[in-house]
This record gives C-alpha cells, sequence and structure tokens, in this order.
C-alpha cells in the first residue's frame, strides 16, 4: 500500500478513531488503526479503521491520493504522534512494507513497526449486516435530534459498574418515535425524537447501548443536519453518519445484556404541585445554594411558597457555613412543600434544557420530582432525606 | 474473696432513654401525647422500631410485629419512623453527656455507658452527676431518661431497666449480689430464650439461683463461655467503657489457627464481619463510604482492597455485598486472616432516595434495626445470617 494524505484531514480521523482503541489489552492488535484503501466513484478513499473487540469504528476520507492500494495495520498512538507532530507537512506519504509501515515527510522518515493485516479482528459492516437481514430494524434519523438525545440522557448514566445495564441508556423504537432513557438509580431522563423507518417496519425495538458507544457518536455528530442510519440487530447497534451507501463514519457496538430497571413505573403520573421557572434563575440560585454544600450534607432544601410564588433554597453544611436564597416563581398550583434535592442533580438537567421555562412538579418530600421541558424531555430525581 | 481493686471504685452510668422514637414523636406532636403510639411501618412484613408507655401496657413492644402489635392494641396511633428525625434529637442528647463526662460509648442512637469515675470531684458523686443528667436532659429535650448507676457496665445497665421510665437506680459495690440475687435470670446478657429454657430446668429462675448452683453446674448450659456467665451473675465485669468518639474507621478481623482453605468459608467470615462493623456504625450513629477487606494469605502476603461508594451506609447488607466483591475479585488461596472495615465516617443521616430501591432499602432498614435489637437483647449469637451458618 502506499498512499499521500492530506496530514491535517489525516490527523482529525486519527484522533477520532483512537477513541474507539483499547488502552489495556493482551492483544496488541487492538491498540492499533487499521488503514486500508478504496474507491468510491472511481476516486480513492483511505478508510481507518479501530475496535476495543465491544465497538469499533470505520472512518473514510477522499483527501488522499492512493498510488497503490492495500492496507497495513499500526499502532494507533504512535502514528497519531507522528502525524501531529509533522506540523509543517500538508501532505504525508504511507507506505507498507510487509508488516513495516514507512511515514514519509519532507525531512523525515518514520518506520513503524506494525501487524499483518488479517490479523484484525472482523469489523460488523453496515451494508453487510442490512443486506443480509440481521436488522430487527433500521431507522434514520438526522444528526440534530440524534446529538440533543444522546447529550440529555446520557449524563445521567450510571458511573459505578455494578448493575451492568444502567451503565448503559436504552433505546426505544416505537413506531415514528423513537426515545433514549438513562438512569443511575436516583435520576432518570428520558428524550424522545422522531424517526422514519428506513426499512418500512414500525415494530417496537428495544436495546441498551453501552455509555461509551454513544459518546463516541456525540463526537462524531459534528454538523446539524446529516442523515444517520442506525441498524439494531439481536446483538449489535450499527449508526451510519452520512447517509449508508456512502457513510463518511460507521460506529458499530456490541449492546449492554441485561433488563433495564422498569422504569415507566417510577415516572410519576399524579403529581400534585406544578411549578414554573425561569430556568436560567433557577439554574443561578442552585448553584448558589450549592455552594454551602460538601460531602456530609450534600443536599439542597427548597421551599416553595404557592402563595408568594416564592422558592427558598437552603443548605447547610456543618463548620462551614448556611446559604440562603430566594427566587420569585413564574407559576405556582398547590400546596407549599419542603423537599430536599442533591443540587447537582438538577443543575445536570438544567444544562440540557433549551428551553427558557421549566416546569417542576412535586408530591411529597419523599416522592420523586419530575421536571419537563417540551413534550420531548422529562427527568425524575429522587429526593434527598435531610 | 476478690480482691480490692480501682475497679471496684468506678461509677459507671447507663443512660437509657424511655421508649425514644416513639417519646420523640410525641413530643413532636402534642395530639399523640398520652396515647399508644407505635413507630414503625404497617406493610405485612413491618416491624415496631418503638412502643410508647401506653402501647406497652397491651403487651406491645419493639421489634415485634407490626401486625401483632396491632391486633394487640387495635386503638394505637400508628406512626412512620422519621429517620432524620431521631439522629438529631440522638446528637441533642449525645452532646449534653459529653458535658458531664468524655468518657460516653455509645450503644446505640438513644443509649450510652458514661464512666464519670475521673468526673466525681468536680461535679459531685455518680448519683448527684445521674440526677442531674436526667434534669438537663429533660430540660432541653423535653424527653425522659433512666439512669442506671453501678460499679461496672453489666449492673448498671441491669439497673437501669428496673425502674422505667423516668428512673434512677443505684446499685452499689457493696450490695450487687445482693440486689441482683431476687431478678429473673432473663435480664442476664447472654441469656437467651433457649439458655433461661434449660436452667429453668435446673430450678434456676433468679441471679440469686445461679449464684447458688455455682461454677461447674454452668458449664453443661454455657459450655465455652459458663466463666463468664459465672461472673455476670454474680455482676462482676471488668469491661472499660470505651469512649472510641471520633474514630476514623471501624473495623473487625479475624486471624485463622489453620488457613482457611474454603472460599465460602472465609465468605462466611466476611458476611459476620460486615454484620458486626454494621451493628458497631450504627450503635455510633455513623455511616461509612469507604469500605476495604484486608486479607492475608497463608504465604504471608498481605493487600488491602477498597471500594469507596457514592453515599455513606450503615447497612449489613451494603458493607456484606461491597466485601464480598472485593474478595471475589481476588483469586483465591488459603487465608490465613482476613478482615473488614469502613472509613470515611460521617455523623449525617442524610439520605439520597432511590428510584428503584425504596421499598428494599426500608426493608433491610427494618431487618437492621429488629436485629439490634434482638442482638442487644439476647446477645451476638442469637441472631445470623444465613451466610453466616455452615
Amino acid at each position: 500500500m502506499k498512499v499521500i494524505c492530506d496530514r491535517a484531514a489525516l490527523l482529525d480521523a486519527i484522533i477520532l478513531v483512537s477513541g474507539v482503541v483499547a488502552s489495556r489489552t493482551p492483544r496488541p492488535q487492538l491498540t492499533c488503526v487499521k488503514l486500508s484503501t478504496g474507491t468510491v466513484d472511481g476516486a480513492g478513499e483511505l478508510s481507518l479503521a479501530a475496535t476495543d473487540a465491544e465497538i469499533s469504528l470505520i472512518l473514510r476520507t477522499a483527501k488522499v491520493d492512493i498510488v497503490e492500494p492495500g492496507e497495513v495495520l499500526v499502532p494507533a498512538e504512535k502514528l497519531r504522534q507522528i502525524v501531529a507532530a509533522e506540523d509543517n507537512e500538508p501532505t504525508l506519504t504511507i507506505e507498507s512494507e510487509q508488516d513495516m509501515c514507512h511515514v514519509r515527510g519532507e525531512d523525515a522518515h518514520f518506520r513503524l513497526v506494525g501487524y499483518p493485516a488479517s490479523e484484525f479482528p472482523a469489523i460488523p459492516d453496515f451494508h453487510a449486516v442490512v443486506a443480509e437481514g440481521k436488522a430487527r430494524t433500521v431507522l434514520t434519523i438526522q444528526s440534530g435530534p440524534l446529538g440533543e438525545m444522546i447529550a440529555r440522557t446520557i449524563f445521567a448514566t450510571a458511573r459505578e459498574n455494578t448493575r451492568y445495564a444502567i451503565n448503559g441508556v436504552l433505546l426505544n423504537r416505537v413506531g415514528k418515535r423513537i426515545e433514549m432513557v438513562a438512569t443511575d438509580g436516583r435520576r432518570l431522563a428520558l428524550s424522545r425524537a422522531d424517526a422514519t423507518s428506513a426499512d418500512g417496519g414500525d415494530e417496537t425495538v428495544s436495546c441498551i447501548i453501552p455509555t461509551k458507544a454513544l459518546s463516541m457518536l456525540q463526537k462524531l455528530l459534528v454538523s446539524g443536519d446529516e442523515r444517520v442510519t442506525i441498524a439494531i440487530t439481536d446483538n449489535q447497534i450499527l449508526f451510519a453518519i452520512g447517509g449508508d451507501g456512502d457513510a463518511r463514519a460507521v460506529l458499530a457496538s456490541n449492546l449492554v445484556e441485561g433488563t433495564f430497571p422498569p422504569y415507566e413505573d417510577v415516572i410519576p403520573k399524579d403529581q400534585d404541585k406544578k411549578v414554573t421557572f425561569d430556568r436560567d434563575l433557577l439554574n443561578s440560585a442552585v448553584r448558589r445554594a450549592a455552594l454551602l454544600t460538601n460531602e456530609e450534607s450534600r443536599g439542597v432544601r427548597m421551599s416553595f411558597h404557592g402563595e408568594e410564588k416564592r422558592v427558598e433554597l437552603t443548605s447547610r453544611a456543618p463548620e462551614m457555613g448556611e446559604a440562603d436564597i430566594q427566587i420569585d416563581v413564574r407559576g405556582y398550583d398547590g400546596e407549599d412543600i419542603e423537599i430536599g434535592f442533591n443540587p447537582h442533580f438538577i443543575t445536570d438537567a438544567l444544562k440540557v434544557i433549551t428551553e427558557p421555562e421549566i416546569i417542576m412538579e412535586l408530591k411529597a418530600p419523599n416522592k420523586p420530582g419530575l421536571m419537563k421541558s417540551g413534550d420531548d424531555f422529562l427527568y425524575v430525581v429522587m429526593p434527598v432525606n435531610l | 474473696m476478690q480482691q480490692w481493686t480501682l475497679a471496684d471504685n468506678r461509677a459507671i452510668l447507663h443512660v437509657d432513654m424511655d421508649a425514644f422514637f416513639a417519646s420523640v414523636e410525641q413530643r413532636d406532636d402534642p395530639t399523640l401525647a398520652g396515647k399508644p403510639v407505635l413507630v414503625g411501618g404497617t406493610g405485612l412484613r413491618a416491624v415496631v422500631a418503638a412502643a410508647s408507655y401506653e402501647a406497652r401496657v397491651f403487651g406491645c413492644h419493639s421489634a415485634m410485629p407490626m401486625v401483632v402489635a396491632r391486633r394487640l392494641c387495635p386503638q394505637a396511633i400508628i406512626v412512620k419512623p422519621k429517620g432524620g428525625r431521631y439522629g438529631e434529637v440522638s446528637r441533642e442528647i449525645f452532646e449534653i453527656l459529653a458535658r458531664f463526662t468524655p468518657m460516653v460509648q455509645p450503644i446505640s442512637v438513644d443509649e450510652a455507658f458514661l464512666d464519670v469515675t475521673g468526673s466525681k470531684r468536680l461535679l459531685g458523686d455518680a448519683v448527684t452527676i445521674a440526677r442531674e443528667i436526667k434534669r438537663v436532659v429533660r430540660a432541653e429535650t423535653q424527653l425522659t431518661a433512666s439512669i442506671g448507676v453501678a460499679p461496672n457496665k453489666l449492673v448498671a445497665k441491669i439497673a437501669s431497666d428496673l425502674d422505667k421510665p423516668d428512673g434512677l437506680t443505684v446499685i452499689r459495690a457493696g450490695e450487687v449480689q445482693t440486689r441482683l440475687a431476687p431478678l429473673s435470670i432473663e435480664r442476664l446478657w447472654g441469656v437467651g430464650p433457649r439458655s433461661a429454657d434449660r436452667l429453668g430446668k435446673l430450678g434456676v429462675h433468679t441471679f440469686g439461683d445461679m449464684q447458688r448452683l455455682g461454677h461447674e453446674a454452668l458449664d453443661a448450659v454455657f459450655g465455652s463461655s459458663a466463666e463468664s456467665m459465672w461472673n455476670r451473675c454474680r455482676g462482676i465485669d471488668d469491661r472499660p467503657v470505651h469512649a472510641d468518639h471520633g474514630a476514623k474507621s471501624i473495623s473487625h478481623e479475624t486471624t485463622f489457627g489453620t488457613d482457611l482453605e474454603s472460599a465460602d468459608a472465609v465468605r462466611a467470615v466476611l458476611l459476620d464481619q460486615a454484620e458486626q462493623v454494621a451493628r458497631r456504625l450504627r450503635a455510633k450513629g455513623r455511616r461509612g463510604r469507604t469500605i476495604s477487606i484486608k486479607i492475608r494469605f497463608g504465604r504471608f502476603e498481605t493487600i488491602t482492597r477498597s471500594v469507596t461508594l457514592e453515599q455513606a451506609t450503615d447497612r449489613t447488607d451494603e458493607i456484606a455485598r461491597q466485601a464480598r466483591r472485593l474478595f471475589d475479585a481476588w483469586a483465591f488461596e488459603p487465608v490465613r486472616l482476613i478482615g473488614v472495615g469502613v472509613s470515611e465516617l460521617t455523623q449525617s443521616t442524610e439520605e439520597q432516595l432511590g428510584l428503584f430501591s425504596v421499598v428494599q432499602s426500608a426493608q433491610q432498614r427494618a431487618i437492621d434495626r429488629a436485629s439490634d435489637t434482638i442482638i442487644e437483647r439476647f446477645g451476638k449469637d442469637a441472631i445470623r445470617r444465613g451466610g453466616t451458618l455452615s
């Protein structure tokens, strides 16, 4: 193989694929990126592939001149360092000689020890999966709404790795709607968007996507309205970004096995207190009250006074001090209530709400709070017993 | 004849709040005053956490299934326990106790031993101190305490229970044996229903009966603990008051005479240790975030592994689960020593509620509470988790 690459485009691609390369593994091939040449409509292209055996990513770039087709497997991190360091070069020449990979600039020649390309694990091929009928469903969605759904849920996933199923995000497809749900057992975020069926089917499909795959997908969704095609098989999900035939990126991931907790049961339906907030005002108040919390005393007490349409936020950290913040609310319907929340759980949700107004619904100090914004986002948060 | 030692000059107080949870509820809600009150859940498996004295008249008591208590006293008012509230009041009470001596050993949220031997010169004799404690507790919290004053912990604890509620019972060094003699043997710490039964067959119903029975005859009933039971029935107890306030961690470890060759055997010990550590945490009103285990292998290599939780805990099941995970992550080899510890302790009772575990967590707390009550009454071997039996 011998290719002449645009250095900037190559560097961008290597940085992205490096995100899925395995960091610690007994198989050195999994720390590599596979470069291979191909053609689309008669023009040459270079594809870069990497996998950690759970998640795989293939990126394609046309900013390349193919002198001799072929493929090569090289350590991703070293290649990234070289391409990043050759910052005076507009182009770099990459040439394989058996398992050795040569990278040449104007005044430099790196010989990088690689592996036979055949030792790289097989990576799911989007076309093959769809063509062979392995997909339970194939749908398309615009990159904007998809990225927003991910941002509005991924923050609520569990960090602790004991309950495997909630380390991922649940994806439900019901007819033309898809929803994503994430929870860490103390709060739950749900976001919905429209999708189009690409295979004419409208059956209900559910799967759990690992958090790592979705955060990778977030990085790939750069422009606002690119078409993303999603194929879900029994144990994998594949995303083709930028159409399906000529997708610039294909991300595939194993699904998380296990049962997602019965999230529908914990979305409260009989809240009898409804408060309308100015988002920025609430955000500022919660952040200020959070200043006087610590490990020992993490909760912020919110006292809702309906008559005066006012909320008082108080916090107290032993041996540090206390805070008392008063804000007005836009609307209040229901009896007065006092309830404690982890302030970070509230601000986490406010960060992903774009609407200027949010609604908080409550029932009792030991019952969940429900935050809503528009029709496509809801957030359930359990209180703190102060 | 026992020799005259410093120990006999000790002045130990056992301070026990009267029907604590129920009294707090009655105080906070005046409409409950003078009425039978049961604190606890209302589910099928709920257990009474506390019964007011008005409810005790009907035979209700703590650790009894709620359904039974409601049958005994249908007119009782049932109040859901307010976890954080009792912690707050408990802290007020311990703050008061600390004014009298730094030697305060918490036994649970509402009970403590005090060694006031060193306070006598400053504050007057033990009885004066006990009266003053009762007065201040009542004035500042509107709650009553019963206090036993004695030369040691064993007798002080028995004494505090003799005149409840709002009692003050003094048993002096010279009168320990005679004052204990007429009391039912069931008041003796370590005598559960089964040994009471066996003692009954020997004609032993009181401390006096047991004192007359003699040391050797107790072997048959108590086996290896006969020696300590013989001392206990004569009111002899030299355990010090442990005032380990401000403890940074609580741990429990065991060294085995011969290396444990089976992972299951080690797991059973771990569970028992987790139970004990959790119980001591609860007794001190503490929770801890970091759970660690220590393993020494037969070849004398020692490792410690720990995990830090999102939220501090004092729950037996949680501590046991984490300890077991840490242990299971390690390839098994014969074990010489195993230990469980909890550190990064906090007194905070703040609790983040869970979306899916509300019921489970409340149940686990009820189990812990009931098991603490039983162990406090009948001793450590009276109740055990299934996994510790082998």
